[in-house]
C-alpha cells in the first residue's frame, strides 16, 4: 500500500472516533440537562425575597430548616424569636443562650470563615454580618446558599431584623412577641429617666488611644435611649479616636468602660494628672463594664435591652430605687 | 559658603522654637494666645487659673509637642546613620528589623492587654535588630549588603508573624491599624523624661562618631586604609541607633519616611558631611514630625495617624528639593 | 620596611596570588605589572591588610596582624581606582579625611590640607564638590589626601587608568616628584613606561605568581616581560612599545 493511502485512512479512522465521542458528549449532556430540569421543576419551592441590611436582595427557597450563623448577635435573635432549633452551626464568640454554646463551630477566628467548612454544615441560609468577605458572601450565593446580612445599627433595625427573620424562618408570632417585649421594657426604662437632667458620658472602648462610640454607632442609641448625652456624639464616624484635649475640655459626667480596654479600676484614672479632675473620676462615676456586659452592649439583639437597663441605671440610680 | 550654611543651620533653630510654641497653641479646644499667657501667670503667682486650659496646655499639648521633637530628632539621626551605614539612599532606621519586630510586640500585647503593647514591643523591635546584626557579623566585620538583606528577611520572618496574629487573632483591628501608622497620642511627660535621658545619652556617642561616618560613606576598604576601624565602629553606631529607635518606637509606633526623608533634605541642603547633618538630619526630622503631628490632632474630624501626614508633607518637599538640585 | 613571606590569596577555589615573597624598603618604589586577572591589586591591598591572606606580612619586623588600622594607616596610605559614585563632600572636606589616623578631631588642621591642595594642584578647586570634577582631579584629590595622611609609603592602584593624555602626564610627574622628596610609592600600573619617571623594583605578576623582580636594567627584564604579556617587545628612544607576537 502507497505510503500516503495508508497515511489518509488513518486520519480517517481518527475522524471517526473523534465524531463519536462528540455525538455521545452532546447525547450525555442533552439527557443531563433533560433530566435535572425535570427534578428542579417537579420541586419547585416557595421562595421569598427579603432585603438585608446592606440593601442586596436575597433570595430565600423555603422552608429554611437549616441555619448557619456567622455572628452572636444574630445567634441571638434567632433564639429570641424561637427558631434557635433550626440553627446547626454557630461561632466560638457565641455564649448565649448556653444552648448556642454547644452547637458546631464556623471556625474563623477573626478572619472570614471557610466556605468548605460552612457547606459541610448543609445550610439553607448563612446568616452574616459585614465582618465576612464580600468574596465569601459571593461564592456562598454562587453555590445557591442564600445569605442575609443583618448588622442592626440601632435597636428599631433589631426590630426589623427579628421581624425579617420571624417571616424567613416562619416564626412570624414569636418574633413579634419577642419584639413587643423589648419595646415595652425599653419604653418603662425610658419613662424613668426621661425626665432627669441628661448626663453627659464617655464610652470607651479602648485606652490608647482612646476609641469611642459616634454617631451611627449602635452603643450611641443605647446611650441615647437610656436618655445619656454622648459627648462624642458630634464627632463624624462611628467609632472615632477622641482627644485627650477634647475630652478635658467637654469634661463628662460619668464614664463607662468597656472590658476591652483592661481597664478594671478608678485608680488608672486617678493617678493620671489629665484625667484626675474630670468631674466622672472626681465623683467615681465610672463604670467598669464586665465581660458579660460588655457583650450585652456590643451585640445587638435581645440582650440589648439589659445593656439600656445598665446605662441607665448607672447614669440615674435615683430613678430605680 | 560657610556663612551660609551658619545661617542656614541657625535658622533651623529658630523655626524648630516658632513650631514649638505655634504647636503648643493649636488644637482640637481652640485656646487663644491670651488665655495661654494668662493660665501659666496665673499658675506661677497662685491666682486662680483655669483647670481645664492648664491640663490641656501642660499635660496634653506640651508633652505631647515634646515627644514629637523627640521622636523627629531620633528618627532623623537614627536614618541618616542607617543611610550611611549601608551606604544606600534607601536606608531607613527600620531596616535592622525595629519596626518589624515591634510590630510584632505590638502585636502580641493588643492580644494580652493594652498596657503590654509598649514594653513588648520594645523588647521584640531588639529582638529583631539583634537576629539581624547576629547574623550579619562575622570575624568583627559589618558588611553593609549582608546587613540589608539579612534585616529584610528578619523583617520579613516577624511582619508575616505579625500579620498571622493580627489577621487571626486581634480582635481590635482599629487600634492595631492605627499603632502601626504610628500616632503620638499617647505622650505624658513620663515618656518625654526618659526618651530624652536616653537621647541624651546616645546622641552624643553617636556625635562623637561623626568624622567616622564621613570615612565610612567612601567604603570599608579605603575607610580602613585610612585607619579606621570599620567593624568596631559599625557596630556600636547600628546598635545604638537601633536602640533608641526601638525605644521610640515602642512608644509611637511605626511612623513613617521621617527617617528616609529627612536626612536626604538635610544632604540637599548641607551637602554630605555629616558634620552638618549629625545635627541638621535630626532638627529637619523633629520639625517635621511636630508639624505632621500638629496637624494630625487638629483635624476636626478626631486624631488621624500621623504616619499618612508626615508621608503627605515629607514625599513633595523631598521631590521638590530632588527636581531643584542643591544651588549652596 | 614592608617584608611578604609566603603570601598566598584564594577566593573560594580560585588561586589569585601563590607564595608571593617580597621587601620594600623605606623610600623605594615597587612598580606592579602584569596582564588582567594576575593579581596585581589583590597584592597590594594584602599589603595593607586588606584582605584575607595565607603567610605572614612585617611592617618593621612586627606582623602586620598585631597592627591596628591607625597604625597601619600611618605606615602606608592607599589611592584607591577611582570609585564610579562619589559623594557631594568638597575637595577640602574629602582630603581632610587623610588626617584621621593623626588626629580624629582633624578639620582645624588647615596647613597640611593646603600644602597638600598645592602640591597637587587642586588648591583652587578645594571648595567644588567632588561628584562635579573631572577624573583627574579627582584622581589628584586622591592622592592629596594620601599625602595629608602622611605615612612612609603611598600605595596605588592603577592611578593612570581612565584618564586623559594630559592628565596623565600631570599625574605622573606629581608622583616622580613625591619619589624625588622620598615618599615609597607602591603602584600598580598598566603602563610600562611609568618607569621612565619612577626608578624602583619592577614586580611581574602571572597568575599569581611572581615572574620577575629587578630593576629595568637587568637583563631579563625585557625577555619577561614578553612572556608574562604575550607580546613582542621593542624599545625605541627610552619608550617601550608593543607589537603581536
Amino acid at each position: 500500500m502507497p505510503e500516503h493511502t495508508r497515511n489518509k485512512e488513518e486520519k480517517n479512522k481518527i475522524l471517526k472516533y473523534i465524531s463519536v465521542i462528540i455525538v455521545l458528549i452532546v447525547l450525555a449532556s442533552a439527557a443531563f440537562v433533560y433530566f435535572n430540569g425535570l427534578n428542579s421543576s417537579s420541586k419547585k419551592a416557595n421562595t421569598i425575597i427579603v432585603t438585608d441590611d446592606i440593601g442586596r436582595n436575597v433570595t430565600i427557597k423555603l422552608p429554611v430548616t437549616r441555619v448557619v450563623s456567622m455572628d452572636p448577635s444574630n445567634t441571638q435573635m434567632m433564639y429570641a424569636i424561637g427558631a434557635g432549633n433550626l440553627v446547626v452551626a454557630d461561632t466560638s464568640y457565641d455564649w448565649w443562650p448556653s444552648n448556642a454554646t454547644s452547637l458546631p463551630k464556623v471556625e474563623m477566628d477573626n478572619g472570614t470563615a471557610s466556605v468548605e467548612q460552612v457547606v459541610s454544615f448543609k445550610p439553607n441560609l448563612v446568616l452574616a454580618t459585614t465582618i465576612q468577605s464580600t468574596a465569601i458572601i459571593d461564592q456562598l450565593k454562587n453555590l445557591s446558599i442564600p445569605v442575609l446580612v443583618l448588622e442592626p445599627q440601632n435597636i428599631s433595625d433589631i426590630y426589623r431584623d427579628m421581624y425579617i427573620l420571624g417571616n424567613v424562618t416562619d416564626h412570624q408570632s414569636g418574633a413579634i412577641k419577642e419584639i413587643n417585649y423589648m419595646k415595652n421594657y425599653i419604653s418603662n426604662i425610658h419613662q424613668k429617666v426621661e425626665n432627669y437632667q441628661k448626663v453627659s458620658v464617655l464610652y470607651m472602648l479602648w485606652p490608647d488611644p482612646i476609641y469611642t462610640v459616634g454617631p451611627g454607632s449602635f452603643i450611641n442609641d443605647i446611650i441615647n435611649t437610656a436618655n445619656g448625652y454622648n459627648i462624642a456624639s458630634n464627632l463624624s464616624s462611628p467609632y472615632p479616636i477622641i482627644g485627650n484635649e477634647t475630652i478635658v475640655s467637654d469634661n463628662p459626667q460619668a464614664i463607662i468602660v468597656d472590658n476591652g480596654t483592661g481597664i478594671s479600676n478608678i485608680s488608672y484614672f486617678q493617678s493620671n494628672p489629665i484625667w484626675q479632675n474630670i468631674s466622672a473620676v472626681k465623683d467615681s462615676r465610672v463604670l467598669f463594664l464586665n465581660y458579660t456586659e460588655s457583650n450585652e452592649m456590643n451585640e445587638p439583639g435581645p440582650l440589648t435591652i439589659y445593656a439600656v437597663q445598665i446605662v441607665a441605671e448607672f447614669l440615674y440610680p435615683q430613678a430605680f430605687t | 559658603m560657610k556663612g551660609k550654611t551658619f545661617f542656614i543651620s541657625f535658622s533651623l533653630v529658630i523655626l524648630t522654637i516658632f513650631d514649638f510654641l505655634i504647636s503648643v497653641a493649636i488644637g482640637p479646644v481652640h485656646i487663644s494666645l491670651n488665655s495661654i499667657i494668662s493660665v501659666f501667670y496665673d499658675k506661677i503667682f497662685g491666682f486662680n487659673y483655669s483647670w481645664t486650659y492648664y491640663v490641656i496646655i501642660f499635660y496634653i499639648r506640651m508633652p505631647r509637642v515634646i515627644l514629637a521633637l523627640l521622636v523627629g530628632s531620633i528618627l532623623g539621626l537614627s536614618g541618616l546613620i542607617a543611610q550611611t551605614i549601608f551606604r544606600n539612599p534607601l536606608g531607613d532606621p527600620y531596616l535592622t528589623g525595629v519596626s518589624s519586630g515591634a510590630a510584632l510586640g505590638a502585636a502580641i500585647g493588643f492580644l494580652i492587654s493594652p498596657f503590654l503593647v509598649t514594653p513588648l514591643a520594645f523588647s521584640f523591635a531588639m529582638l529583631a535588630v539583634g537576629i539581624t546584626f547576629s547574623i550579619s557579623r562575622t570575624d568583627g566585620e559589618v558588611k553593609a549588603e549582608i546587613l540589608i538583606l539579612s534585616g529584610i528577611s528578619v523583617s520579613f520572618l516577624f511582619s508575616a508573624v505579625a500579620s498571622y496574629l493580627i489577621y487571626l487573632k486581634v480582635y481590635n483591628l482599629r487600634g492595631v491599624l492605627f499603632w502601626l501608622l504610628g500616632g503620638l497620642y499617647g505622650a505624658n511627660w513620663n515618656e518625654d523624661f526618659w526618651l530624652f535621658i536616653a537621647a541624651l545619652i546616645i546622641f552624643p556617642i553617636l556625635i562623637y562618631f561623626t568624622r567616622e561616618l564621613d570615612i565610612i560613606l567612601l567604603g570599608d576598604e579605603e575607610a580602613k586604609s585610612l585607619g579606621v576601624n570599620t567593624g568596631r565602629v559599625k557596630s556600636i553606631v547600628i546598635i545604638l541607633s537601633s536602640l533608641i529607635t526601638s525605644l521610640a518606637v515602642s512608644l509611637t509606633g511605626i511612623i513613617g519616611f521621617i527617617g528616609l526623608v529627612s536626612p536626604h533634605i538635610g544632604r540637599k541642603i548641607f551637602g554630605e558631611s555629616h558634620r552638618y547633618l549629625i545635627f541638621t538630619a535630626p532638627l529637619i526630622g523633629a520639625n517635621l514630625l511636630l508639624i505632621s503631628d500638629t496637624i494630625a490632632r487638629s483635624s476636626p474630624q478626631g486624631e488621624i495617624p500621623v504616619g499618612i501626614i508626615t508621608s503627605f508633607i515629607g514625599s513633595p518637599l523631598l521631590i521638590y528639593l530632588l527636581y531643584r538640585r542643591r544651588k549652596i | 620596611m614592608i617584608k611578604l613571606k609566603n603570601i598566598s590569596v584564594r577566593y573560594g577555589k580560585n588561586q589569585i596570588l601563590s607564595n608571593i615573597n617580597l621587601e620594600v624598603k623605606e623610600g623605594e618604589n615597587l612598580i606592579i605589572m602584569g596582564p588582567n586577572g594576575s593579581g596585581k591589586t589583590t597584592l597590594l591591598k594584602s599589603m595593607m591588610g586588606l584582605i584575607h591572606f595565607e603567610g605572614e606580612i612585617e611592617i618593621d619586623g612586627r606582623n602586620i596582624r598585631s597592627f591596628s588600622r591607625s597604625e597601619i594607616a600611618r605606615y602606608i596610605s592607599y589611592v584607591p581606582q577611582i570609585f564610579t559614585t562619589p559623594f557631594s563632600f568638597t575637595v577640602k572636606e574629602f582630603v581632610s579625611m587623610g588626617l584621621y589616623r593623626k588626629k580624629r578631631d582633624y578639620w582645624d588642621e588647615e596647613n597640611d590640607i593646603e600644602e597638600a591642595l598645592k602640591i597637587t594642584n587642586i588648591y583652587d578647586l578645594k571648595d567644588k564638590y567632588i561628584n562635579k570634577i573631572s577624573g583627574g582631579e579627582l584622581q589628584k584629590c586622591l592622592i592629596a589626601r594620601a599625602l595629608v595622611q602622611d605615612s612612609e609609603f603611598i600605595s596605588m592602584d592603577e592611578p593612570m587608568s581612565h584618564l586623559d593624555v594630559k592628565a596623565v602626564l600631570e599625574i605622573s610627574s606629581i608622583i616622580a616628584s613625591l619619589s624625588s622628596k622620598g615618599k615609597g610609592i607602591i603602584i600598580v600600573s598598566h603602563d610600562v613606561n611609568i618607569i621612565k619617571n619612577l626608578n624602583g623594583n619592577i614586580l611581574l605578576l602571572k597568575n599569581g605568581n611572581i615572574s620577575f623582580l629587578g630593576k629595568e636594567d637587568n637583563p631579563d627584564f625585557v625577555r619577561s616581560l614578553e612572556t608574562v604579556f604575550e607580546v613582542k617587545v621593542h624599545k625605541n628612544n627610552d619608550i617601550y612599545y608593543f607589537t603581536k607576537l
